[in-house]
């Protein structure tokens, strides 16, 4: 027998060795397109019997569910343990939902009651036997939680009940029963399942569990439809569970329809649940539900902490962004439903006829909302820093939007979380880069004979004095809360944003243009076509034009007008004519000092002639780059101290009344009633509408700037309290606010057209986020979908560990974040 | 060995010589991607549908003559009928049955465009396709018989070159007026170097009078984003494009084309038309646009664009600074086309509906009164088809894997798409990339939920074709 060399042995050994090394590398979750996410109190199988909290991530393109834990992120592996754990579904799962089934431990046992979790696709799939082969339904599949081999118990076959209906959203709410006293309480070992689908029905089945099973088995019941008349898109519960919100775009059927929120009341024990509509002026997307501690006031003795009201019942639902705007009667973002009131919240400032819309960038995907942990440094209250200081509130939401963040919602102090301080600082709320500009003449040199405009500057305990270039943003008075990050323009004779260098029809019969209407003839007669394109609504108030407005007329048909350009004034505003012109036109006449050579009678006689036009305004106009037309400042002459200031700023639109601009678009031209109704007076009127509307808050600022002794608190206090007049919290006032001024007439300048100022605006907002990020760089934050969160101190007893959220992204991860910015979001592959 | 190696040089430089000049087969598909309907003189009352298939075939992998190994073939789509011996889906063998001989063009042809009496009244010559080959950048013309034939284009200016400057033209589109006073047909590009003032990535277009092929045509720049697709408004004459990758922006091009056309007599008159760039990037960070096809016009519902969009990782994007080789998702934007109240034409997008990867071609199913449309989009990565109902805002069908096999159900690569009218229903050619075959989802009008692939006895899905090797 030969024996093996020494070395040999050892070299065996030793390879023997670092083959059966332990392998320290955990299989990554490998995600899939992953789309929706839930929480869940369940078993695993690294951890047989513990029940503890996990996330169940639907892999839309793995047809599976990944499952993670929601403490330690980490993944739970295969039975290969090479792999994640895959739990195979019906393809494309995207919906989940969990929640609990109200059990209570029976007494002198040691059960542990795991929660509900179901999962499904929003698109038809191929129906399972017995449903004839090549037939598609939707289809809702019950996971189990409730031992360790995390699979799919059970799959409910929808198509019979729904033939033609895809599921849209999904969602697990108790099943209550009085509690004796007036109120509702759960049923233990119940919960209800609901789902709403494209063809307008909502779904239900009951979850039970068998309290006296040991193996505590959910069991789904049969499904039932309830048809709601529409179709509804998202769903929540109310904190008490005694309400269902369904978001939908459809009228909610009631008298006249309405837009908004369904409320449906899930204390009715059998059959359908009643409908109730919530007014939200506009169809909605998504939506949420939560009971918010409103603030009330600051703490004058630490800026961390405010005063909150009780808390209030309160819908979240994200508006059809494709009716509301800035110059329609409701802005964009995620309203606010007081279901006591049956529609929109009051506004907690008491200046808009609602709640403000809460703003975010983007068009909101999801979103989540929560209230305080069970566990905090300060009981009662959630930690809250998107970037600009520590501050304690009562409710917090998360809100996955396009623009690929998750946004960070301060729901009791009303607005997204301001990552800078709009106050203070470098970022806060300001004027500045301000420049006086004069004209170019011909040779391009400046003129030496022009007026240059300034703005007056009036500070405390000294006179006026007028400012121009670099030092005239001094004169600007801004509004947190108001103020865009936007550039503006205060020009002499400016042209009106919009109507610059337009090709146009000039109508003449004799002499000088007689109308001018913006459009272009397309000469398309076939049926369906349209022989005008490019119409400015002339006729509507949004485009700000007046009676006295100048109309540049600067290119004409070839071969006429040899004198060159020529100026008109504008006479009247002409209602639309859908064969002249569809957008309303101006009545012209030759302005009274035309410069020699220059004959407006040039254009040819009795026809209309394609020409190209510029609308200026007679004096001064403001223009802003995000705000478009913001009204016409005066000169300020003389006294400054004494003259009003012009403000760009909001009035109560509830009492402006204009019949001619209809909120939608499509709506046009106005019935002749109301045209014949709105004379000059009521052109006033809807141009003080427009303004007012672009000059509503973009969010709520509830931050202090009572004087104090630091001096932070002090130059707040002077800046803002006293040079401006604000008042704390929540202070109203103007976008912008000046004085204008020339430089000195005695001078023998004149004033030439096209003489401007021009200074920049900040908002001071920088809205907080979480996103994907690798280091410094952010990687992977592009379409998030599904967002959730949930308690992670009750789950490990850490104070420290608060509330946390999970958002699902298109890149193959799962963002794991914090409403504080000292915790690092983790990336969960 | 070194003999060995000398050996091993010659047959590689034998075997490439070899390979370049074979003729292409004029009896199957390969890497088919342009595909196109064209109507049949009589049509088939029996059978249903009266239709020809043109489809191209675009050598991808060079296999054939690289100057003219694309072919473009006219095959009968009907199903196929053992007794009258008609039709070619589902034909034992994949044969196809041809109308006409087929003609070649140059590698790496692409979408294929139909101009006719319909689209293009007043046309002088008859129904004639067009196709650009990115290898050789020239146009191809071919004219198409009264039976839906394809023969190789004798005439004059069957090859048309484009500009040299310009590389990769792909998209090409008619853009026609009711009243003949403009018969254009314009082509894009994927690529552009830089030029003059123009950076590298800048879109462009070269229009074409096809009542004047002779006229040499007007290219034009138009704004950072190469031309990946286009759809022409006839109602309003209005030609919108979608733009590539250039950056972090996703625009949409929209040009007011003049009553007139800017080529031949009247390139000195006729002015040019009136751009107007939207960038939809904001709606969906990672954006990049590929598809377009505008919504049924009918009375009372805003005219919408449904662009598809491949979605990348912004965050890489912008850390390489190039577009990432690989995507995280597709979408498709909803776009609401409007004139805003200046009478600037406005695309605001209403939903982003998320969508395989490698989301590819958007094609519009035949109008629904009174109900919004029906959409088809394939997503190439992941082998599928996505029905979205816009009615109801959500895809309510997707053709995926089989069940048992795990493979694509309409064939390996989905890519490019053609819809016919049926009336009560509507038929969607599904062209597979890599398989070389066509698969059809029948699509019921009123019950669009039950869409599916046409299959035999067996439920396997009817091809058009025969896998290629």
């Amino acid at each position: 027998m030969n024996r093996l060399a020494p070395w040999l042995l050892a070299a065996a050994a030793a390879v023997a060795a670092a083959g059966c090394a332990k392998n320290t590398s955990r299989p990554g979750a490998k995600l899939h397109g992953p789309q929706g996410v839930a929480v869940y109190r369940g078993f695993g199988v690294d951890q047989p019997g513990v029940l503890r909290p996990l996330l169940a991530v639907a892999n839309t393109r793995g047809d599976d569910l990944r499952i993670v834990d929601a403490v330690t992120d980490r993944v739970l592996e295969g039975p290969t343990l090479v792999a994640a754990l895959a739990v195979p579904t019906e393809p494309r799962p995207s919906l989940i939902a969990a929640g609990s089934l109200h059990d209570q431990s029976p007494a002198g046992t040691n059960a542990l009651r795991s929660d509900l979790l179901v999962v499904a696709p929003r698109g038809l799939v191929p129906r399972p036997f017995p449903a004839p082969a090549g037939t598609f339904g939707a289809t809702i599949q019950l996971v189990v939680t409730w031992d360790e081999r995390t699979r799919v118990a059970s799959t409910v076959d929808l198509g019979d009940l729904a033939p033609e209906g895809a599921l849209t959203s999904l969602l697990v709410a108790p099943v209550l029963q009085s509690d004796g006293a007036g109120g509702w309480q759960p049923v233990p070992n119940q919960a209800r399942v609901l789902a709403t689908t494209t063809d307008g029905a909502l779904l239900s089945m009951l979850a039970t569990r068998d309290p006296a099973d040991s193996t505590n088995v959910i069991v789904l019941g049969a499904p039932r439809a309830q048809l709601l008349g529409f179709a509804g898109l998202d769903l929540a519960v109310s904190q008490d569970g005694t309400r269902i919100y369904v978001a939908t775009l459809d009228p909610i059927p009631s008298a006249g329809g309405v837009l908004g929120v369904a409320e449906l009341d899930n204390t009715v024990a059998g059959g359908d649940l009643p409908v109730r509509p919530l007014a939200a002026r506009l169809g909605t997307t998504q939506v949420a539900a939560l009971d918010v501690a409103p603030f009330l006031d600051n703490d004058a003795g630490n800026p961390e902490l405010d005063t909150f009201g009780p808390a209030l019942p309160r819908v979240y639902a994200s508006l059809d962004s494709g009716s509301c705007g800035r110059d329609r009667s409701m802005p964009c973002g995620i309203a606010v439903i007081d279901p006591a009131r049956g529609g929109l919240a009051v506004d907690p400032s008491g200046e808009l006829p609602y709640q403000l819309p809460i703003q975010v960038p983007g068009e909101v995907v999801d979103f989540a909302v929560s209230g305080p942990p069970s566990l905090s440094d300060k009981p009662g209250y959630l930690k809250f820093d998107p970037g600009s200081g520590l501050r304690w509130t009562k409710a917090f939401a998360a809100v996955a939007t396009t623009s690929g963040r998750i946004y960070l919602v301060d729901l009791s102090h009303f607005s997204v979380g301001n990552a800078v301080s709009p106050l203070t600082g470098s970022a806060s709320t300001r004027a500045s880069n301000s420049a006086s500009y004069l004209p170019a003449t011909d040779s391009g040199a400046p003129p030496t004979d022009a007026s240059a405009i300034g703005l007056w500057f009036e500070p405390i305990g000294s006179p006026a004095s007028l400012l121009f270039d670099i030092y005239a943003a001094a004169g600007v008075a801004v509004t947190p809360g108001y103020t865009n990050s936007e550039s503006f323009t205060v020009t002499y004779q400016g042209k009106l944003p919009g109507l610059a260098s337009r090709r146009a029809v000039a109508h003449v019969v004799s002499g000088a243009p007689e109308w001018i209407a913006i459009q272009e003839a397309t000469g398309l007669t076939a049926s369906g076509t349209s022989p005008w394109r490019s119409v400015a609504r002339l006729y509507d108030p949004r485009l700000a034009v007046q009676v006295g407005d100048l109309v540049e007329v600067e290119a004409f048909p070839e071969g006429t007008c040899q004198g060159g350009a020529f100026e008109l004034v504008v006479t009247a505003i002409l209602p639309p004519d859908q064969l002249l012109y569809p957008g309303g036109a101006v009545g012209v006449t030759k302005v009274p000092s035309s410069p020699a050579g220059v004959d407006p009678a040039c254009l040819p006689q009795g026809t209309d002639s394609a020409v190209t036009v510029t609308f200026r305004t007679p004096s001064l106009v403001l223009a802003g780059t995000a705000s478009g037309y913001a009204g016409r400042p005066r000169f300020v002459l003389g006294s400054p101290e004494t003259a009003p200031r012009f403000e760009f700023k909001y009035q109560d639109e509830t009492v402006l009344h204009c019949p001619i601009m209809a909120d939608d678009p499509q709506q046009w031209p106005p019935s002749t009633a109301d045209i014949a109704a709105c004379d000059a007076a009521c052109r006033v009127t809807c141009e003080r509408l427009v303004l007012s509307r672009r000059a509503r808050r973009s969010f709520y600022m509830t931050d202090g700037c009572q004087a104090s002794s630091t001096s932070s608190g002090k130059a707040c206090n002077d800046k803002w309290v006293k040079l401006w007049g604000l008042r704390f919290p929540m202070p109203t006032g103007p976008v912008v606010a000046f004085k204008v001024g020339i430089t000195d007439p005695e001078l023998g300048l004149t004033l030439k057209r096209g003489t401007y100022l021009y200074f920049v605006t900040g908002s001071g907002f920088l809205p907080g986020s979480r996103s994907p990020n690798l280091g410094s760089t952010v990687t992977g934050a592009t379409a998030p979908y599904g967002v959730t969160l949930y308690d992670k101190s009750a789950s490990t007893g850490l104070a420290n560990d608060g509330l946390r959220g999970f958002a699902a992204y298109a890149d193959n991860l799962v963002l794991d974040f914090a409403p504080w910015s000292s915790v690092v979001p983790v990336i969960i592959r | 060995m070194r003999r060995t190696a000398w050996l091993l040089l010659l047959l590689s430089v034998a075997c490439g010589e070899n390979l370049s000049h074979t003729p292409p087969p004029m009896d199957h598909f390969f890497f088919p991607l342009g595909l196109a309907l064209t109507p049949v003189a009589g049509g088939n009352a029996v059978a249903g549908g009266n239709q020809a298939l043109l489809v191209v075939s675009a050598n991808f992998d060079l296999r054939y003559d690289k100057e003219q190994g694309a072919t473009l073939l006219s095959v009968d789509p009907r199903r196929y009928d053992e007794a009258s011996g008609t039709g070619s889906l589902g034909r034992p063998g994949g044969a196809l049955v041809k109308l006409g001989s087929g003609a070649q063009l140059g590698s790496y042809a692409g979408p294929i465009t139909l101009a006719d009496a319909t689209s293009c009244p007043g046309l002088a010559a008859g129904p004639r396709g067009f196709v650009a080959s990115r290898y050789t950048r020239k146009l191809y013309q071919f004219p198409v018989g009264a039976d839906g034939s394809i023969a190789p284009c004798t005439g004059a200016f069957c090859t048309i070159d484009l500009d040299l400057d310009l590389m990769d033209p792909a998209a090409v589109e008619t853009a026609c007026r009711a009243d003949g006073k403009r018969q254009s047909l314009f082509v894009g590009y994927l690529r552009s170097p830089p030029l003059g003032s123009y950076g590298s990535g800048t879109a462009w277009l070269s229009e074409f009078d096809m009542g004047s092929l002779a006229s040499p045509p007007r290219t034009f720049p138009l704004a950072p984003g190469p031309v990946s697709a286009m759809a022409f408004d006839a109602l309003t004459d209005r030609l919108y494009a979608v733009g590539r990758f250039a950056g972090l922006i996703a625009p949409l091009f929209i040009l007011e084309l003049p009553p007139c056309s800017s080529v031949d007599k009247d390139k000195d008159t006729c002015p040019k038309p009136n751009l107007q760039t939207v960038d939809l990037y904001s709606a969906l960070t990672g954006a990049e646009l590929v598809g377009i096809a505008l919504s049924n016009p009918q009375p009372g519902r805003p005219r919408r664009a449904y662009i598809s969009a491949a979605v990348y990782d912004e965050g890489y994007a912008a850390a390489i600074r190039a577009r990432p080789t690989f995507d995280v998702g597709g979408a498709i934007l909803v776009v609401d086309l409007e004139e805003d109240v200046v009478g600037q034409p406005a695309a605001r997008v209403r939903s982003v509906v998320p969508i395989g990867l490698g989301a590819g071609a958007v094609r519009v199913l035949p109008v629904r009164p009174g109900l919004a449309d029906l959409v088809v989009v394939p997503s190439s990565e992941e082998g599928s088809i996505q029905l979205y109902d816009d009615e109801v805002g959500a895809v309510i069908r997707v053709v995926t894997t089989d069940a048992d096999s795990g493979a694509p159900e309409a064939g390996r690569i989905p890519s490019a798409i053609v819809v016919e009218d049926r009336g009560a229903e509507a038929l969607v050619y599904v062209a597979s990339f890599k398989d070389g075959t066509l698969s059809v989802l029948r699509v019921p009008m009123a019950d669009p939920t039950s869409a599916d692939l046409l299959r035999d006895g067996a439920g396997k899905p009817l091809r058009i074709g025969s896998t290629q090797p």
